[in-house]
């Protein structure tokens, strides 16, 4: 017979089973942990793959063959070249198919580079052009490593490649601006600086450097307008500060001494630049040059003053004139009117005598009205100076010819001394009114048998300008000093009586000044009372 | 019968003092001066003169000049000036400031003269 299992036998048996299940549970779930780590290992490659396909970054494989066969290229490569990943494996496209024209040199240069180094720890990175298949231009970013084989020869070039068309756009875009605004700064003619608020110039344009005189822009930049003393003398500095303080454009206007020695009139505007929390941060000015406008302003300012100075003599000789025209009519209407009232009441001898006194007066009237016509046409230019050759002695004897009887009546001798052998260009009118009106004031204010001289002088002061000196000379009346000022001058008109009584117009000096400073000569006069006078022209000889 | 009004008449011009003696000499009683100087001296010499007429451009003191001179010393003369002159800044202020009464223009009418220094007197 058999014995029966022992109870404990059993319990003994159950309990080792149970411990053996309990240790197979663990290790299943152990092993399934494992598994469960082991699929994430290889389902995060697989994570990351699919990220990376659908961003723009582009794998590429060529091989190190001319032409540079595509071998691998990364799933996405349809975006950034428009050939589907079908078309590049199949067809066996080359990469030099797909580089822009322009940019094959370039690629090539650093393809063959690469190729020598000898160690490829960094990869290369480098910028140029490709052309889609859709005929797109685009630019690229790509790093590159030679992959080499076992024995150091490259077989293969990686290539990571990223879109940087709109970048270089952008790049693009902002060089034409930086481009356009230098231009703009380069080539202004006003003067262009730009300054950070504590002064310190930062830029300067080549007009401004012109204008202030420096002789370069780094010397320029050496200047602070808060601390430079010059400027700060004449207010620069403090209207700077203000348009920091303000924010506000200030515009000013100064004469200003560079330190290079240049005084200028400038004109400009200080303009601020504020930042994002609006506050003045820089401070640029244009500014321009206004000296010669300025200088113009002040020519004109007096070639003002002159021409009113010239118009209001001019009105107050007319006015004399106006009386002087009026006072002779005065006397003629009178006796006329008388003439005409009391003819029967008074005798003939009355009537010459009136008669007589009209004549006088109107031959007054119409020499100056002579005198007033020729001095009237010299000052609107419509008497032509036209000078020609002559002798000036015979020129003088021919005029004297006229007036020797008028002489002979106050038995006055005019004695003519002018030197012979003197020849001068001048208008010959203009001359005759000259010498005339001398002569004939000479006679007038010289009493009964009174002298006359007339002589000339050379003037070899500088052989350039010779000229000769004429005088007329008479031993008659004399001027007074207060008078001698005025007798050249039309807003001056005098009219003195002669010894006789002599009627003048009181015009004929001034239009002898006139006539002679046509010739570019001098007129003068010395006298002394009751002694005689002396008037004292100038000629000049080429 | 002559009225007796003594004017004096200024004028540089002789002719034109005659002209004017010439023409008055009928009405009134004419006494010349050709000068401002002359003028002031004929007025201290004669008493009687009522009226003074002058003209206006002459050397030395001209009219207005002459009148101011004269009008301190004789105030009861009545005053006028004869010029060939359009009415001056001088002439005008002379008007103004009563210096003077009136202003004839040359060349004169007796008639306007007569019947001014009538007025006036």
């Amino acid at each position: 017979m058999q014995a029966k299992p022992n109870y404990q036998e059993l319990e003994r048996k159950i309990k080792l089973l149970e411990d053996i299940e309990k240790n197979n549970k663990l290790k299943i779930e152990k092993l399934k942990d494992q598994v469960k780590k082991l699929k994430t290992k290889t389902n995060e490659p697989q994570k990351a793959r699919n990220i990376f396909l659908k961003g723009k970054i582009v794998i590429l494989k060529i091989q190190n063959k001319p032409g540079w066969p595509i071998e691998y290229a990364s799933q996405n490569i349809e975006k950034l070249f428009d050939y589907s990943i079908e078309e590049i494996t199949i067809s066996k496209i080359s990469f030099k198919d797909i580089i822009h024209p322009q940019s094959i040199s370039f690629f090539e240069q650093k393809i063959n580079s690469i190729n020598t180094l000898e160690k490829s720890e960094d990869p290369e990175r480098i910028e140029f052009q490709i052309i889609t298949k859709k005929s797109n231009n685009k630019w690229i970013d790509s790093q590159i490593i030679a992959i080499k084989d076992s024995k150091g020869k490259t077989t293969h070039f990686q290539l990571v490649l990223s879109d940087i068309s709109e970048k270089k756009q952008l790049e693009f875009t902002l060089k034409q601006n930086e481009e356009r605004y230098r231009l703009l700064f380069e080539n202004s003619p006003f003067g262009v600086y730009i300054a950070d608020k504590s002064g310190n110039i930062l830029e300067a344009n080549p007009a401004l450097i012109k204008i202030i005189g420096s002789p370069s822009i780094e010397e320029t930049k050496k200047i602070n307008i808060l601390k430079f003393n010059p400027l700060i003398e004449i207010g620069y500095a403090q209207e700077f500060k203000q348009c920091i303080g303000t924010g506000e454009i200030i515009k000013n206007e100064m004469r200003y001494t560079s330190k290079w020695g240049k005084t200028i009139c400038l004109k400009g505007h200080l303009v601020p630049i504020k930042n994002v929390k609006n506050e003045v941060e820089r401070v640029f000015t244009i500014m321009e040059d206004i000296t010669k406008q300025k200088e113009d302003e002040k020519t004109l300012r007096n070639s003002e003053k002159k021409l009113k100075k010239a118009n209001d003599t001019k009105d107050t000789f007319f006015s004399i004139i106006a009386h002087d025209l009026r006072s002779p009519f005065n006397t003629m209407l009178g006796f006329i009117q008388l003439l005409n009232q009391t003819f029967d009441q008074i005798d003939q001898s009355k009537h010459k005598e009136y008669l007589n006194l009209i004549e006088q007066s109107a031959k007054n009237t119409y020499d100056l009205l002579e005198d007033l016509l020729l001095w009237s046409n010299t000052q609107s230019g419509k008497i032509e100076f036209e000078p020609v050759l002559l002798d000036l002695y015979t020129h003088i004897d021919n005029s004297l010819e006229l007036l020797i009887n008028t002489a002979k009546e106050k038995n006055i001798s005019i004695n003519q001394n002018v030197s012979k052998d003197i020849f001068l260009y001048a208008d010959k009118e203009m001359l005759s009114v000259v010498v005339r009106n001398l002569i004939t004031n000479a006679i007038k204010f010289t009493n009964e048998g009174g002298e006359i001289n007339i002589y000339s002088k050379i003037n070899h002061a500088e052989p350039a300008n010779k000229f000769v000196e004429i005088t007329v000379e008479d031993n008659g009346k004399g001027i007074h000093d207060d008078t001698l000022q005025k007798l050249f001058q039309i807003d001056q008109k005098v009219s003195t009586k002669g010894t006789e009584n002599e009627q003048g117009t009181g015009l004929g000096l001034v239009l002898c000044k006139e006539f002679i400073e046509k010739h570019e000569g001098t007129i003068r006069v010395e006298s002394e009372v009751e002694k005689g006078s002396k008037f004292i022209f100038t000629l000049p000889i080429n | 019968m002559k009225k007796e009004v003594n004017i004096l008449y200024v004028d540089d011009e002789l002719l034109n003092l005659e002209l004017f003696a010439l023409v008055f000499k009928k009405k009134f009683n004419v006494i010349t001066a050709d000068s401002g100087l002359e003028g002031l001296k004929k007025l201290g010499e004669n008493d009687g003169i009522s009226v003074v007429i002058s003209d206006m451009r002459m050397p030395g003191m001209n009219g207005v000049e002459f009148i101011s001179s004269a009008k301190k010393k004789f105030n009861n003369i009545v005053y006028f000036i004869l010029t060939g002159y359009e009415i001056t800044e001088e002439i005008a202020g002379a008007l103004n400031k009563r210096l003077i009464n009136k202003y004839f223009k040359k060349p004169f009418n007796s008639k306007e003269i007569e019947n001014s220094i009538n007025e006036f007197l």
